[in-house]
């Protein structure tokens, strides 16, 4: 008797996500209006495409297979259901990236607060990258739009509160013209490091925006 | 490959709002950019973000826990309509019964909710 032959961890791999790729692209699709059977399955077999072509480009020590599975099958579909032919990186490519980077972790103790709160830093975090995003796309097209920027500047003070000078120009140079954080430090005369705590600070205030909008007060901890 | 006309407008997500814990993420989220979004980017914004909450491996089992919940704290012998359980995308999804749901006959307070005998 022939001993068993050792399983290939790409095969495994596909083998198990392949039903949760089928199940998900049947989801979104349903969710973005696509009735006929016909449709579905062709937006599954997008979805199979799109996980066997990822497959090499995963990287275990970045995280988790289902997640990086999610970034793929979820921005190949959405792409076939809006019949995107050409390739151009938008904001909804941003935000899968965002997406791909959320913690999966799991805390069935958490108070309902706590959640919801979690829950909501998420998509304020993904919605920001991607209104970025697509800015940044606008912007491409005419560098020169203060309009577009202005109007920009003012969604995002209603995000994180007033944005001083420094702020802008981070959004700006890291957002919106892709610098790298050495190239921002030097158009601003700053470090590195300097740059990079200016966008965590913007971060920190997304991430308690809710509280800053005065939409919701957590109760007081126990 | 002939999918469906897209439809990414707010009446072919009748769901959303049926949710309450779906719609505070969303209010929440694309509020400070309402205005500046156009009303078929804030539609395209809602179905991303309500796929990314039913589906994502990070977001789904708070949704499916936070649902759960209210169930279990809604009046007695009132369930969801669909079992999660049957619909395993990579979150563990909910997100079938999130759209089964939608057909779900409409509660009086405006929830999708199935009553058990």
């Amino acid at each position: 008797m022939r001993p068993p032959s050792p399983k290939n961890p790409e095969h495994e791999l596909i083998s198990q996500a392949m039903p949760k790729a089928l199940a998900l692209a049947r989801t979104i699709a349903r969710r973005l209006g696509v009735r006929s059977q016909q449709g579905i399955e062709d937006c599954q077999q997008t979805a199979c495409q799109a996980l066997l072509e990822a497959l090499p480009g995963h990287d275990p020590a970045r995280g988790s297979f289902d997640i990086y599975a999610w970034k793929w099958v979820t921005g190949a579909v959405i792409r076939l259901v809006r019949r995107e032919r050409s390739y151009r990186r938008t904001g909804l490519d941003d935000a899968l990236d965002a997406a791909e980077v959320l913690s999966d972790t799991d805390d069935p103790f958490a108070e309902d607060d706590e959640e919801r709160d979690r829950a909501k830093s998420y998509c304020r975090w993904l919605t920001f990258t991607r209104f970025m995003g697509d800015t940044r796309a606008a912007l491409s097209k005419n560098p020169e739009e203060r309009v577009l920027r202005a109007r920009a500047f003012e969604a995002l003070e209603r995000a994180v509160g007033d944005i001083d000078e420094d702020e802008r120009q981070v959004l700006s140079l890291r957002y919106w013209a892709g610098l790298t954080w050495e190239q921002i430090g030097l158009a601003m005369g700053r470090s590195e490091r300097q740059a990079k705590r200016i966008d965590e600070r913007l971060r920190e205030r997304l991430q308690r925006g809710l509280r800053l909008r005065g939409v919701e007060q957590s109760p007081p901890s126990a | 490959m002939k999918p469906d006309p897209p439809h990414l407008d707010e009446e072919t997500l009748p769901a959303d709002a049926d949710d309450p814990f779906i719609e505070e993420c969303l209010q929440d989220a694309l509020g400070p950019y309402m205005g500046v979004l156009s009303p078929e980017q804030v539609a395209d914004y809602r179905s991303f973000l309500t796929i990314f909450l039913t589906t994502h491996p990070a977001a789904g089992p708070i949704y499916q826990r936070l649902r759960a919940r209210r169930v279990a704290n809604t009046a007695s012998a009132e369930v969801p309509r669909g079992d999660a359980a049957d619909h395993t995308p990579f979150a563990g999804g909910a997100g079938d019964a999130h759209d089964d749901a939608a057909s779900a006959p409409r509660a009086a307070d405006g929830t999708s909710r199935k009553r058990t005998p």
